[in-house]
């Protein structure tokens, strides 16, 4: 029976317990093996899945049965081999382990939580780094970017003329072309709905390797004037607007004003993502591209993607593209001096905002990993040291070393055989965990999922830790079949040399990695709080946005549009709670801004030379946006009614902007001009406001120029509504109120402006959260490893310290002793953390925001911290030594 | 050959009309791991033998054919002989007769 993706958790991990444990049955039988334990398994669970709602103790009980597998598997080994070893082992080993079901049940849960954590965070890793993409040679695929050659990684859109010209120059690539980001309007459905998407020039799905589901893509000379309407949705729009019928390709459908004939659905994986949008491309149209957008190199908002062209390499594409940005600086100074093109790999667009910290997580991940197995590995140590005695006298009747070697290993694999089912089920957990979370910041992170690579790869973690657990105790043991032992039994003195050195090691190891960890959380902790904490210049309580598109048929002319604005605005402001209502054309961190920048000039002063000219972006706005979102005033006053469409056009500056052009001065009453769509404007300046932060906290603030709606008639706007109490309870109602004046008009993206500063915050808080809850847990594990092997370590002092306290020793004494000798392994394992967190600053760096990866506060902090907690859990044990009553101690064998 | 507890717990389950592994695991209330290699002596001393159930039912419920097991004399023998024995087994009495027999 095969192996089908598809099939329940419980029944795959049991069918995987056979499929893994088969190769210990003999060749000949294997088979038969196999359909017999396979037959049984499904039985029982479709006949359990007849008869009722399957609840965890059935799940259990099936995993259970199929466990017998492997001790069938390794009574036929044994019967055909005679190898009766392996078996007696095993049946050994889970008698040694029932024998101490605390000490089990703890190793395994450790070692589970370790597992499982891998797990977890390896799938993550594996779905955006390491699994092939479902995009044809997807490693030859990349997005370009425009950015300000003094911020590379600030990566903006491109403007259709900087496209246009790449795409007449470029050799390096086979074909590349460009998204236009546009959005049609669906009134087919129960409300008006807007599915985002772009005009996409020719070859584009060609550019990202992609075939449609269903249907074909666009041909070239549907490229062109005069065709008629064609259009390519995503699956995601194919099931949710039309229910997912196959009849859809070719069918019309009447979007906005105007039918579009379907004639493709794209694959459920496709998710370009190219428009950072927290809602993703819907559909697609062929993009006709227009004389004046070969003149556009200012306005940044194409998406533009690339295939490399055959036997053509990543660097020589982004060195021909540098050459032509270089040129094109030259030749077009005023909008592209300072641009250059960013390539970046489709993978890493992809992954997008949580591809730097993966290799930080899984980092992470492998510490707690690397302390579960150091704790499990004590645990099995103290364990050991009871069996001296027993290892002994079996050396001592002959058994050989490897012998004993095998016995101790093959209870650390019984024992991370279990962990390892443990760890699957916390992987599953976890990875629910991670979809719910990452969703919005990962599209591709929906696609994650439990899968047999990641089962094979836990079951290898495990083999891996079971030896690393085992190898160090079962090395040791064997070398204890000397007489010495046998007469000893190892409790008696103060316990030998290489075991001292072996805790020694363990509390070491603990207390370095364990430190790591809280070093790297502290840092992004205080980095994100950091951030959390800056201006983004505006009051963030209680704002709702929602943004309209007032086009098309009813909004042919600006008076239609400015009737429709004001309407609705007197309408909002009838809903209780509501306190100001104001419009604006770029809302900070809002999802589908209208960004426009242009040139500037003060009026009366020389020209400076052309690659010096100031620019700034430009942004329609009433004067109750300002009220409504708390910008300050910092001089002069805010547009007003005054500021009529035949008035004297005016203007608010920024502070930022303001210092740039007057330093010192006072820009009030001072006339400027603007380049606005390519047409200079004169205005007035009437006061000055705070400047703010746009696409996220951790970007710098902008230049920016506003000029009053009433003089500049917008269609595309977003209504800025602060309330009196929570804005997110009255969306429905605003909402509600503008479908009064228009029912056709869809909202895109009501939200609160809070909700869209915690959205840009979500990468980094979905990471921060991860590592601190990894930290966490590896404090709790280094706490209760030092806890735990220390109690043994003193255990096996007993008889020593009783005889100290015979001649004379006093309690504090012996406390001074015990614990003297503890500080000094903490203070080693703290000084060796502190090195590996120099060692990690490098990667962690790119993560934090304007903190220093040596911060010393956080460095000292978490290493106080952790040494301190490490000496109370050293305490308690020496406390204890202390209370060793001397006779008792010296009749201890 | 030894008849333990265990074994006649087995050779019970299986005259009361269970015929599967699983099946003879709840009658029994033994592990997997101790029903099969039971399973698998008994068939190597002829007290029991198996074949695989018919392949229609296991189509119908789209998984492998089942192995079934049936006592032979010797298995009938050697049950009668362990039941003087252990006089009753506990487990046996909790054996009622399967509701289906073979596939």
């Amino acid at each position: 029976m095969s192996f089908h993706h598809r099939e329940p958790l419980t029944l795959r991990l049991s069918l995987g317990l056979i499929r893994t444990f088969r190769r210990l049955v003999p060749a000949v039988i294997r088979e038969a093996w196999v359909r017999e334990w396979e037959a049984e398994i499904q039985h029982k669970w479709s006949s359990l899945n007849r008869r009722q709602a399957l609840d965890w103790r059935d799940r259990a009980d099936v995993v259970r049965r199929s466990t017998g597998a492997i001790a069938d598997a390794a009574w036929l080994r044994q019967q055909f081999t005679l190898d009766h070893d392996i078996m007696r082992d095993v049946r050994y080993a889970l008698r040694m382990l029932h024998r101490r079901p605390a000490m089990s049940a703890l190793a395994v849960l450790v070692l589970a939580l370790g597992i499982g954590g891998t797990v977890a965070v390896f799938s993550v890793v594996d779905t955006l780094l390491l699994r092939d993409l479902p995009y044809r040679d997807a490693e030859r695929v990349a997005t370009i970017w425009l950015a300000n050659r003094e911020h590379p990684d600030e990566r903006e859109g491109v403007a259709p003329g900087a496209f246009l010209d790449w795409r007449s120059r470029t050799k390096a690539f086979a074909t590349i072309a460009a998204e236009d980001p546009f959005t049609l309007d669906y009134l087919g459905g129960a409300e008006p709905a807007k599915l985002m998407g772009g005009l996409v020039t020719e070859g584009f799905f060609e550019a990202l390797g992609v075939t449609p589901l269903l249907g074909r893509s666009f041909r070239a000379d549907e490229h062109t004037e005069g065709r008629s309407l064609v259009a390519m949705i995503s699956y995601g729009a194919w099931q949710r607007i039309f229910g997912g019928r196959p009849s859809i390709v070719g069918e019309k459908v009447l979007f906005n004003d105007r039918t579009y004939e379907i004639i493709g659905v794209l694959p459920r994986w496709f998710h370009p993502n190219l428009q950072d949008l927290v809602r993703e491309e819907e559909i697609w149209a062929p993009k006709i591209v227009q004389k004046f957008e070969y003149d556009n190199r200012r306005i940044r908002y194409w998406r533009v993607v690339a295939r490399l062209a055959p036997d053509v390499g990543l660097d020589e594409a982004r060195a021909e593209l540098s050459t032509i940005s270089s040129q094109l600086a030259r030749e077009y100074p005023s909008t592209l001096a300072n641009m250059t093109a960013t390539v970046v790999p489709l993978r890493d667009h992809l992954a997008g905002p949580i591809h730097a910290p993966l290799r930080v997580l899984f980092g992470a991940v492998v510490l707690v990993l690397l302390l579960a197995c150091a704790n499990v590995a004590s645990l099995l140590l103290a364990k050991a040291a009871d069996r001296q005695r027993e290892f002994a006298l079996r050396a001592a009747i002959g058994a050989s070393s490897w012998r004993l070697i095998r016995q101790t290993l093959v209870e650390s694999v019984v024992l991370s055989t279990l962990a390892c089912l443990g760890g699957l089920a916390v992987a599953h957990a976890a990875i629910r965990a991670f979809v719910s979370l990452g969703t919005t910041t990962v599209p591709q992170l929906s696609e994650l999922t439990l899968d047999p690579r990641l089962v094979a790869f836990a079951l290898a973690t495990s083999v891996v830790s079971a030896i690393v657990v085992g190898l160090w105790p079962a090395i040791r043991l064997s070398r204890t079949g000397t007489r010495d032992d046998l007469a000893e039994s190892g409790a008696g003195t103060t316990g030998s040399v290489d075991r001292r050195r072996f805790v020694s090691v363990l509390v070491v190891a603990e207390v370095a990695l364990a430190l790591v960890l809280l070093v790297g959380a502290g840092l992004l902790i205080r980095s994100f709080t950091t951030l959390a904490k800056v201006d983004p210049g505006f009051a963030r309580a209680n704002v709702a946005v929602l943004q309209v598109f007032a086009y098309g048929e009813r909004y042919q002319t600006d008076a239609q549009r400015m009737a429709f604005f004001d309407q609705t605005r007197e309408r909002i402001r009838t809903v209780p709670g509501v306190e100001q209502v104001g419009l604006v054309s770029a809302m900070p961190f809002g999802a589908a801004n209208i960004n426009i920048d242009g040139g500037i000039r003060v009026e009366g002063r020389p020209e400076p030379p052309e690659s010096e000219r100031p620019s700034t972006y430009l942004t329609v706005a009433t004067g109750d946006y300002f009220r409504a979102m708390g910008i300050p005033l910092k001089k002069g006053r805010l547009f007003g009614d005054d500021d009529r469409p035949d008035g004297t056009p005016v203007a608010l500056v920024n502070d930022q902007i303001a210092e740039r052009l007057w330093p010192g001065g006072n820009p009030v009453d001072q006339r400027i001009r603007v380049n606005w769509l390519g047409r200079w404007r004169t205005l007035q300046v009437v006061g000055v406001v705070g400047r703010l932060r746009h696409e996220s906290l951790d970007r710098a603030t902008r230049p920016e120029v506003f000029m009053p709606l009433s003089q500049v008639p917008f269609g595309s706007l977003t209504y800025v509504v602060q309330t009196t109490d929570d804005a997110g309870a009255l969306i429905p109602a605003i909402r509600s109120r503008i479908w009064e004046i228009d029912r056709t008009l869809p909202i895109y993206d009501a939200s609160t402006v809070k909700t869209l500063v915690a959205q840009s915050l979500a990468p980094r808080r979905f990471v921060t959260d991860l590592v601190s809850v990894l930290a966490g847990l590896a404090f709790l594990l280094a706490t209760l490893g030092i806890y735990g092997i220390l109690t043994f370590a003193t255990a096996q002092r007993t008889r020593e310290i009783g005889i100290r306290m015979a001649v004379g020793g006093r309690a504090h004494d012996i406390l001074t002793l015990v614990l003297s000798e503890s500080a000094r392994l903490i203070a080693v394992g703290v000084v060796l953390g502190l090195l590996g967190s120099l060692a990690a600053a490098r990667l962690i760096a790119a993560l934090l925001y304007s903190t220093s990866p040596t911060d010393p506060l956080t460095l000292t902090g978490t290493a106080a911290l952790l040494g301190l907690v490490a000496l109370v859990a050293c305490y308690v044990p020496a406390r204890r030594a202390t209370r060793i009553d001397p006779l008792s101690a010296l009749r201890t064998q | 050959m030894r008849t333990t507890y265990s074994t006649v717990l087995v050779l019970e389950a299986l005259s009361h009309g269970y015929h599967y592994g699983f099946d003879i695991m709840d009658a029994t209330n033994l592990p997997s791991g101790t029903v099969y290699p039971i399973l698998r002596r008994l068939e190597r001393e002829d007290m029991v033998t198996s074949e695989w159930e018919a392949e229609g039912v296991a189509q119908t419920e789209q998984r492998p054919p089942r192995r079934y097991y049936e006592l032979t004399a010797a298995g009938r023998k050697a049950l009668a002989d362990a039941a003087d024995r252990y006089r009753a087994p506990r487990g046996a009495r909790a054996l009622r007769p399967a509701r289906h027999s073979r596939g």
